[in-house]
């Protein structure tokens, strides 16, 4: 999968390529430049060339101000490359999981997608741009300064590769020893954090309550916890940093010492003894990085995993073929249900075999108890699930005939629960469409009665809504009332829509409703489906519907079951909706 | 995970944007405060973190008699392996030093962190007067965890730089004693990288913000579409929403990428330096060394001190940097406390309860005035006055976002109030955050939270209740069926972590909460909004089968049977009561309340209330 989306940076890996061994040829070179001059100087003694030397110096110089630049450049490269494959991956994800069936998403909380979608990918944003920066840069250093080493003198070649493979295995394994010590810091936080969360969301509860010493002697409590894992976790942590310290004080001892005593032998300049300790000292930064990422490596691995896994779930509902209903958006279609069955877990049906005809145009109230399948009838009419049996038809033809855009385009639909984005006004109204002129939606707005509410914003449409905040319950449904209006669809399905709502501000919805069903003669007629627990809601409907636990109990046209004194509706008129529906 | 001390953090993981940094030394005097407090184990820190960093001078000296022996120029007559074997000894010292150092400094940090957010939450919990919105919890909660642990940064930088300093000065010196030309040409690329790092620095900063925002938008937009996953499909938005993210993701590559070569800029410039120092040291050395003034060892002593030596600019900056990161920590601290004073963040001396004096039985509370405007969302309360006379009922209504909330919240003292005053029995309440609390007084907010402990704990929040106390309380909020429903009663543990309640048993426990503090005082807003007709009528009932203890009652509803019981109805609208009386009359004189409850009426229209109502 990362060869994948790698593949189509070759180029800036090639860049990166260039610059990564540019960058090794030139930190090697700057300890042979030392131990020339050492030499030079040291055994010239008094006749020892002046000139030679600053030049020696000026090299110096001049090497290590290249190697910066050659540092930034790979640094780069690699960064763009992380990002540039990560955003794709990202991009994908987001596709894919939007694709997915609704069950998926009933079944992830949007913090789990979160998690999957970005956190994943921003883990591995960082590994890949620091993996390819630190494990192949590094190993290059490493394997660059063992060769020159070797063919320096193949005794401190061979030691100091000795050295580094058992400083490479001790710290794997004293990693892997004091890995474990964030679990329990991770707990304690994370039980710490829901704890202050959950008080400063409750801090008027606690505050008028007198509730105050109570959250101190909770607090003191989960403090203890916090503090005795932090101290543990910091110095199990420390023992890395004294391991490897011992170690590189202990490969830089025997550089030393091989060194000396090629020396004393005669085999060795005193410029290659410094020379060599420089290069011992060289190894301990690749052999810790690498250490570190291949550490890395395995939770990258666990973020691939996951986004595997997520990418291998295939959404069971597929595109249609097409109806054919270009232009047909706006016009209201004649809504059939047949011989509808739908369960969401096989044994348990919520519809069972539904027969229902809406014609064009009209408005129908469909009423019934919590659970008795109002709402899934909706879901099932947007293809958000398909039935198990049976078909819905729009002006006849099989909905899964339709292409899901094709579908849903037709339709509207406003909900007890307003989502809203942390985006403009315009951008909530339009969700993200920029084709429709601000003129448009200020219009719709004020018709609903949120002209004064706009006129307040500071800076009109383009104010941004803060999630949860500056908009009360009534206005946030208002809105969802302006999106399909500004969709303005032929077929409209109201869910519950009023009634989280006090009596007044119901009031204005209602107004709504009748402009946006042209029931009240002002607009032309759109076929609706109105889901209510309010009879008040559902006056306004040319037919009733009444389900019970999945079946149809009953149906007409309301004025009909009205004067039927012995019809379902009339007797739920009597004893009032609240009792029965409760 | 902010919380551990890491042995090298990385100079951007603490740079933060700086938005107005206070020119004052608000940090450094709040971080003395902070040792202060710890006197003992930050002392031992910092001495401990002084031989730490200048220990391995020891190992350099060695390293020079070492070299000078093997070219011939051995000053102590001492065997090179002794000498090999004393350096070795020097290089291990300061790690035996700093397994101490950890467990010390680690102890200090934790243990003042933990003050620090004790000492706001007891700031928000117990001082006077109202506090300001904590925004979003997760904001709240990003104060309490990565704003302290960013003053706390800032004692690592005090150590840091303290051990740094000793090792430079002594370093120096000692480079001084043996060559002082060449040592004070270091001192130029020194100069020179003062500059270059606050320039660059100044760039992290910048770019660090941008960053962090353009990834915030990244995740915060990617949550939301997951959110309003139905609403996104339903309206056939999801080639919109993504291209969305795609230009979201592009920014934040760009942002990413160049914060990322300004951290790295900073760190090769940081190499950079001592490397540029140590060429400066092999040109000035050439004639020294040819002219037998400098020898092998002073060079490989130069060589293995100019980099800690020639590092003064870096830990001087980050330790700056850090102070910048730590006010603007300590200002955001300060805007979620409302006005506490910073000394109260950290004061050794945890915060208790404000006394409110003697309690004299409620016979009347009068709000005179009361104009609260907050937010811009408009509603806010103008001018509010009333009466409440012991034991009678008095309801808050009016349409949505008349600002009946505000004005609960307001009386009680929760959110700032402009102008104002509560008078309770005639005297004037100095602060209602603290007075209007049990015995006198207890709340339910319009939606309100239950924690994740017991629904006993919950309902006791720390009231020490009997047996009868809790049944009293779990019966006037009509909970007795739902507590029997539950497998193990008031012993469930609620919330996240525990068993759900619906909306309803949510407000009830609430209730139940408030019944049990037994205050002569009850406002709730709206605790019925989640209730059936038939809990709704118990509750009622309940509460005036109280009799003569009946306590009084403030409370916001839209329900029938509330404005029935009233002895008083406010009606709000706009912030201000629009007309006030009991049900009879206002259906006469009020065209508003009329509308209302016409509108209630038509709600509930073929409901029982209705025949209540006519009968």
């Amino acid at each position: 999968m990362l060869a994948d989306y790698l593949r189509p940076e070759g180029r800036k890996l090639a860049a990166l390529a260039v610059f990564l061994v540019a960058g090794t040829a030139v930190q090697l070179a700057s300890p042979q430049i030392i131990r020339t001059f050492i030499d030079t100087a040291a055994q010239g003694g008094a006749d020892a060339p002046l000139e030679r030397l600053w030049m020696l110096a000026g090299l110096f110089i001049a090497v290590t101000l290249l190697a910066q630049v050659l540092q930034i450049g790979s640094t780069y490269f690699s960064e763009q490359l992380g990002w540039s494959a990560t955003n794709r991956m990202r991009q994908d994800l987001a596709t894919h999981a939007l694709d997915l069936d609704m069950a998926f998403h009933t079944a992830k909380s949007p913090g789990e997608l979160i998690e999957r979608v970005d956190g994943d990918v921003a883990a591995l944003a960082a590994f890949f741009s620091q993996f390819i920066l630190q494990i192949i840069g590094g190993a290059l250093l490493l394997g660059g300064i063992l060769v020159v080493l070797y063919l320096q003198d193949w005794r401190i070649g061979a030691l100091l590769t000795v050295f580094a493979v058992v400083a490479g295995v001790a710290l794997h394994a004293i990693r892997r020893i004091a890995g474990g010590r964030w679990e329990r810091l991770r707990e304690a936080w994370s039980a710490y954090s829901g704890f202050l969360e959950e008080r400063l969301a409750g801090l008027d509860d606690v505050r008028a309550n007198g509730g105050g010493g109570h959250v101190m002697r909770r607090m003191a409590q989960v403090n203890q916890e916090l503090l005795v894992s932090n101290v543990s976790a910091a110095r199990r942590g420390h023992w890395i940093f004294l391991t490897a310290s011992t170690l590189f004080s202990i490969g830089f001892g025997l550089a030393l010492a091989l060194g000396i005593w090629l020396f004393q032998r005669g085999e060795a300049t005193i410029g290659t003894v410094f020379m060599f300790m420089q290069y011992a000292g060289m190894m301990a930064m690749p052999i810790m990085l690498i250490g570190q990422q291949l550490q890395q490596f395995q939770q990258a691995a666990a973020s691939l995993k996951r986004i595997g896994d997520l990418r291998a779930i295939t959404p069971t509902l597929t595109d249609g073929p097409g109806a054919g209903w270009e232009g047909r958006r706006m016009q209201a279609p004649q809504v059939g249900f047949q011989g509808l069955t739908f369960a969401y877990r096989a044994d348990s049906p919520v519809i069972r075999d539904l027969d229902l005809q809406v014609p064009a145009g009209e408005v129908i109230g469909l009423l019934g108890r919590t659970g008795s399948g109002k709402t899934t009838l909706t879901r099932l009419l947007f293809r958000l699930y398909d039935p198990q049996s049976g078909a819905l038809t729009l002006d006849g033809t099989d909905i899964r005939q339709a292409r899901l855009d094709e579908l849903r385009g037709r339709i509207g639909l406003v909900t007890q629960e307003v989502q809203l984005f942390d985006t403009t006004i315009r951008d909530n109204a339009t969700l993200f469409d920029p084709g429709v002129p601000d003129a448009r939606i200020r219009e719709v707005l004020t018709d609903l009665g949120l002209g004064d509410w706009l006129d307040r914003q500071p800076q009109g449409l383009s104010t941004v809504l803060k999630a949860g905040g500056g908009l009360s319950a009534g206005e946030a449904q208002l809105l969802a009332f302006a999106r399909v209006f500004l969709k303005d669809p032929g077929l409209v399905v109201l869910d519950e829509a009023s009634s989280r709502l006090d009596p007044a501000t119901d009031q204005r919805i209602e107004q709504a409703l009748d402009r946006l069903l042209g029931t009240d003669g002002s607009g032309r007629r759109r076929t609706a489906i109105i889901i209510a627990h309010k009879l008040s809601t559902v006056q306004r409907a040319d037919r009733i519907a009444i389900l019970d636990q999945g079946r149809l109990l009953e149906t007409g046209r309301r004025t009909d079951l009205e004067a039927d004194p012995t019809s379902a509706y009339a007797r739920l008129l009597r004893t009032g909706l609240e009792e029965v529906m409760a | 995970m902010s919380e551990v001390d890491r042995p090298a953090p990385e100079p951007e993981a603490s740079a933060l944007p700086p938005p107005l940094p206070p020119p004052d030394q608000t940090a450094f005097r709040q971080a003395a405060r902070i040792a202060a407090a710890r006197p003992g184990l930050f002392g031992i820190s910092m001495a401990l973190y002084a031989a730490f960093y200048s220990l391995p001078l020891l190992g350099g000296l060695v390293q020079r008699e070492i070299f000078d022996n093997l070219s011939g120029h051995a000053r102590a007559g001492i065997n090179v392996w002794s000498l090999v074997g004393l350096w070795f000894v020097a290089q291990v010292a300061p790690l035996v030093v700093s397994y101490f150092s950890v467990w010390a400094f680690v102890t200090f940090t934790s243990a003042s962190r933990l003050m620090i957010r004790t000492n706001m939450m007891g700031w928000i919990v117990f001082a006077r007067g109202s506090r300001p919105s904590a925004g979003t919890s997760g904001e709240a909660l990003s104060r309490f965890r990565d704003d302290v642990g960013e003053v706390i940064a800032l004692m690592d930088g005090w150590v840091d730089t303290f051990g740094q300093a000793i090792f430079a000065v002594l370093a120096l010196t000692i480079m001084w004693g043996i060559n002082a030309q060449v040592t004070s040409a270091i001192i130029a690329p020194m100069i020179l990288m003062v500059f270059i790092t606050q320039r660059i620095t100044a760039g992290i900063h910048r770019y660090s913000r941008v960053a962090r925002e353009a990834e915030a938008r990244v995740t915060s937009f990617v949550g939301e579409t997951f959110t309003a996953v139905q609403a996104v499909r339903v309206a056939g938005a999801e080639d919109r929403v993504l291209g969305r993210l795609a230009d979201l993701n592009a920014t934040r590559r760009e942002t990413a990428v160049r914060h990322r070569i300004y951290v790295t800029l900073l760190d090769t410039f940081g190499a950079g330096t001592s490397s540029l120092a140590l060429g400066v040291i092999l040109l000035l050395a050439a004639g020294a060394m040819k002219a037998g003034e400098f020898s092998v060892g002073d060079f490989t002593l130069f060589a293995a001190y100019v980099g800690a030596a020639t590092s003064a600019p870096r830990w001087l900056g980050r330790l700056l940097a850090r102070k910048r990161t730590a006010d603007v920590a300590l200002m955001r601290i300060e805007k979620l406390l409302g006005d506490a004073p910073l000394e109260r963040v950290t004061e050794a001396k945890p915060q208790g309860p404000e006394p409110t004096g003697r309690h004299d039985p409620l016979r009347t509370l009068e709000v005179r005035g009361l104009t609260c405007r907050h937010g811009g969302n408009g509603n806010g309360v103008e001018d509010i006055s009333f009466t409440l006379e012991q034991g009678t009922v008095t309801i808050v209504t009016g349409r949505v976002g008349a600002g009946k909330t505000t004005l609960l919240r307001g009386l009680l003292g929760l959110i700032p109030a402009q102008a104002g005053e509560v008078f309770w029995n005639g005297e004037r309440v100095e602060d209602p955050a603290t007075f209007l609390t049990p015995p006198r007084c207890a709340y339910t907010p319009q939606t309100p939270r239950l924690f994740t402990e017991t629904l006993r704990d919950n309902i006791a929040m720390g009231l020490d209740l009997s047996g009868e106390d809790l049944e009293r309380a779990v019966h006037l909020a009509v909970m007795e069926e739902d507590v029997a429903r539950l497998a193990e009663g008031l012993d469930t543990r609620v919330g996240t972590r525990g068993v759900t309640l619906s909306g309803g048993q949510v407000q009830r426990s609430a209730a139940a909460r408030m019944f049990a503090r037994r205050p002569d005082l009850l406002v709730f807003d709206d605790a019925s909004s989640a209730l059936d007709v038939r809990t709704e009528h118990a509750f009622w009932t309940r509460l005036f089968e109280q009799g003569q203890d009946r306590p009084t009652c403030l409370a916001i509803s839209h329900r029938l049977e509330a404005y029935r019981r009233a002895d008083q109805i406010l009606v709000v609208e706009g912030g201000r009561i629009a007309a006030r009386g009991n049900l009879r009359t206002l259906l006469k004189d009020s065209p508003l309340f009329h509308q209302i409850w016409t509108e209630t009426l038509r709600a509930h229209a073929h409901g029982e209330e209705v025949a209540g109502v006519r009968a």
